[in-house]
Parts: structure tokens; sequence; C-alpha cells
């Protein structure tokens, strides 16, 4: 944790909703804001060990932090969500629709049940999400949703078509929602990040010259962490942020300009 | 192809004797795109949704279309069922045109979930199905075209699906350019044919939203921003977004 975050509290008596938060960049994203004053409503999909863990440290930092469990491509998952937190916190500040998985494989070869998996947790379980939270956020008159795209949502990989197509089509949901829903004081955003060393891409990195091949072609030679990805996140939600609407934040050390 | 292929003799025969899918068929843009490629010598194979029957064997038959075949795009099988038919029945498939654009106006938040999920299945899905059936048909032949069109509006349900297709056309066209095949997208904005169609009130917000050009486009001038996606004249792109919409991003 950087000096910077230690002292802000940006998000105190705030509720913030993390979907895909037992591990990774979402587990990050919970602890960056549970160190920032927020509670947290935490959602998994099904490494319930991992998503316990989270929780401790949640706790460890003095805030609340309520498990759900379940894939957001349940529909009813999303609305357990805004129950959880509106029952526990009273409120729903933030969601973060991070919940995200690849199956990799060239487009030829692909088999419906892996788009369909892929679309359905990705790009469908994000947009349940926003609809939950959309009611409870407007009567609130403010809140702000960050989607979690990718580098893959904005040119494409060779190997990655579904992958891309849904985190593509969350850029395209942002952009429609911001505009939407701005005048609600209702901000969304996205965030993009470029090569993270998460569980999600350990197959891809452990693959020879690999992991070397995307740090030499990243401008400042190295992968992302998730820290990063939770410091842009936080950004976004805070009002520093106040009038950035509907934009796609690139976090990923110039691998994509 | 490779570049030494490259002939651009006149721009009727551009498409000479190519096998082209065209999906959508029976709506205005889809048809005046498959009616610019017959007229520039394709073989057309026309694909239209299952509602747009009566419109499209009308115009298959006044087009003079080689096939003409319904389909559910957001049903995978049908998809692998009717390019299979292509195939078979004409020796192949040389371009695909996914130009079976909805484009039904409104605000995303006021669509129920069953409304976003069948426009995205169709649309998303449906374009992706459409796409993986004709790589194996073209990489066969080490050369083909395949071209996606997208809503160029800035909001709405349609920029869900054109933001996803877009980066899906990236990765895609990524994977097969070695093979000979290139994948680009057009995009379009409201198109005078269209703009009959709306009420007065409707018609006068639109007046903002006209663009540098200030007019609507046509189905036929997308026509031709289409021909030149899918013949040799575009040889040297892929994974490109192209935007006929009258200076509108």
């Amino acid at each position: 944790m950087s000096e910077s975050q230690a002292v802000r509290q940006r998000f105190q008596q705030q509720a913030v909703i993390i979907t895909g938060g037992s591990r990774g960049i979402g587990k990050a994203i919970a602890l960056a804001f549970a160190s920032e004053g927020a509670d947290v409503v935490l959602n998994y999909g099904s490494n319930t060990e991992a998503a316990r863990q989270a929780a401790a440290e949640v706790e460890a930092k003095g805030r609340r932090c309520v498990l759900v469990p379940g894939s957001v491509a349940n529909p009813e998952v999303a609305g357990q969500l805004r129950d959880a937190a509106l029952a526990n916190f009273g409120r729903i500040d933030v969601l973060v629709n991070n919940a995200g998985i690849s199956r990799d494989g060239h487009l030829m070869m692909l088999q419906s049940a892996a788009w369909r998996e892929t679309v359905d947790v990705n790009l469908y379980g994000a947009i349940a999400c926003c609809q939950a939270v959309i009611g409870p956020m407007m009567k609130q008159g403010r809140g702000v949703i960050i989607n979690m795209s990718s580098t893959a949502g904005i040119r494409g990989r060779a190997g990655q078509v579904p992958y891309a197509a849904t985190k593509g089509a969350l850029i395209g949901l942002t952009q429609t929602l911001a505009g939407e829903l701005g005048p609600y004081g209702i901000r969304v955003n996205c965030v993009a990040p470029g090569f993270v060393e998460t569980e999600m891409v350990a197959g891809l990195m452990n693959r020879p010259g690999v992991r070397e091949g995307f740090i030499q072609a990243t401008p400042v030679r190295r992968l992302g962490t998730v820290e990063d990805v939770a410091s842009a996140t936080l950004f976004l939600a805070s009002p520093e942020s106040a009038y950035v609407v509907g934009d796609v934040l690139r976090v990923n050390g110039g691998l994509v300009m | 192809m490779s570049s030494s292929e490259t002939v651009t003799p006149f721009v009727e025969g551009l498409l000479h004797q190519q096998v082209v899918m065209v999906t959508g068929a029976g709506q205005p843009i889809a048809n005046a795109i498959a009616r610019r490629l017959g007229r520039a010598g394709a073989r057309l194979a026309l694909v239209f949704l299952p509602e747009h029957e009566q419109e499209a064997m009308e115009f298959a038959r006044a087009v003079g279309a080689v096939l003409a075949l319904a389909c559910e795009p957001s049903d995978p099988q049908a998809v692998g069922a009717v390019v299979r038919r292509v195939t078979t029945e004409l020796g192949g498939v040389d371009v695909l045109v996914n130009a079976s654009l909805s484009r039904e106006p409104g605000r995303w938040v006021d669509l129920a979930a069953g409304q976003w999920k069948a426009l995205l299945e169709r649309q998303l899905s449906g374009t992706a199905w459409f796409c993986k059936e004709v790589i194996r048909p073209m990489m066969r032949k080490r050369s083909g075209r395949i071209l996606t069109l997208l809503d160029a509006a800035p909001g709405g349900a349609s920029r869900v699906a054109a933001e996803g297709l877009l980066a899906m056309t990236r990765a895609l066209a990524n994977e097969v350019a070695r093979q000979g095949i290139a994948v680009n997208t057009l995009a379009i904005h409201l198109l005078a044919e269209e703009v009959e169609r709306l009420a007065p009130a409707q018609r006068e917000r639109l007046d903002g939203d006209r663009g540098p050009l200030g007019r609507p486009g046509s189905a036929d001038e997308i026509a031709e921003a289409a021909l030149f996606l899918t013949s040799s004249a575009a040889n040297l792109m892929t994974g490109q977004r192209l935007s006929a919409t009258g200076g509108l991003w």
C-alpha cells in the first residue's frame, strides 16, 4: 500500500459491490476500497476459501464485508448483490463489474458452449448487475459504475475472439449507460487493463518466452500489478474523476496506446 | 490474395463470379449492398431473418440471387447449416457481409432483460457464428473477405453490439490474416431511407445530429463503401473500421 492511499479516506461510509472479488484484480480492488473506508459486498464464483480469506483481509482493515457466492451468469446473483448491499449498508455507492473469464482458442475451433459461457459472465452478468443497481443509485441521486474491460476490448487479440467481443461490448455498454445515467448523477466508466499477473493469465504467461515478450512490448518494461488496476479503479470511483464520464481508462504500461 | 493478384480492371467486374453471402436480406441496407455487389459480378447467397421471409424472397427474385435462405442467427446450428448449404451448392464462400443490423432506437435502460438479450444474441453472438462458419471454407481457398456493419450511433442498444463487434473483428483479423482472410467493419449512421420513416418530431431532433455533411446518407452510398471493402481494392485492409457516416465518428 502506498503512503498516499494510507492517509486518504475517500470512500468513508460508502458501500461498494465488487464482482469476481475473491482473487486477482477484484480482491485488490476490494482491499483498496476497504483501506479508504468503504464497506464491501464481495461476489465470488466458487472459491469459498479464497473469498473468506479476502473477506478477512477487508475486515482486518476495520471494514465490513458481505460475501455473495455465485457466478454473475446466474441472473439471480445481480439482485442478491443489490439486496445484500441495501440490507447491510443501506446504500450502493459503487458497482465494480470485475468478474470475467476467458476461453481462449481460435474462432474456427470455438465450441458454442465456450462462447456462451464467456458472454454470460463477462457481458450479460455485467449488464444484469448494472440493471440491478440503477434503481437504488437513481434514488440516491448518485452512484458510480465501473466496468472492467481489457486492451483486448480496444485492439482485439488473436485467439481471444469471445473475450475481445465481450470486453469491447462492455466499452459500448459503458458509453451508452454513461449517456443515459449521467443526468441522474450516476457516472459510468471503464478500466482497460493490459497484462496483469493474475491466475487468469497464468497459463499464457507460463509458456516459454511469452512473459518476456510482453514485458519487452510494454514501454514501461513490466507487467501490470493488481494494485495498478485497483488505483485506477479507485480514481474513477472518487470525486477526483467527477467530470470523467463514459471513458476508457487504459492501465497497460503503454502496451496499447 | 497476394499483392500481385490485385486487379481492378473496371468496377463492374470487381467481384466477378465470387460467392457473396449477405445477411439481413429483405431490409434496405442489406438489399442495397447485395444489389451493388451483384452488379459487380457476385453470385449472391442471401440470408434473411425468419420474419423477413416475404420481402427477402421478393428481393432475391428481383436481384437474381442464386440462393436465399432463412436463418435465425442466434442459433449456431442453424447458421452452420446455412453456411454448409451455400458452400456445397456454390463451391465455397468468398465474401461474407454481416448486414443484419438492428436499428432499434431508444434508450438502453428502458429495455427489459429479454429485449437486450435477444438483441445481443442476434447482433453479437449471431455475427460470431457466421464468421466462425465461413472461416474454414475461406481457408481452403486461402482467401476471403468478411465485412461487418456497425451502427455508429453514440448510444443505445446498438452501441453495445457495435463495440463488441469492433473488438471481435480486430481479434479475428489477427487470427486469420495469414490465411488470406480479411475482416473489416463498416460503420453507418442514420440513412435517408430511415429518416423518411420517422415522425416529424423525431426528425426535428435529428437536426443537430446530422454531422459535418449535413445530410443523412443513403443505402446506396453504404453499398459503394461495402463494395470497396469486399473487393480486391481493399487488399491491404484488415481489422479496420471504415466510417461511412457523413463525417460523424
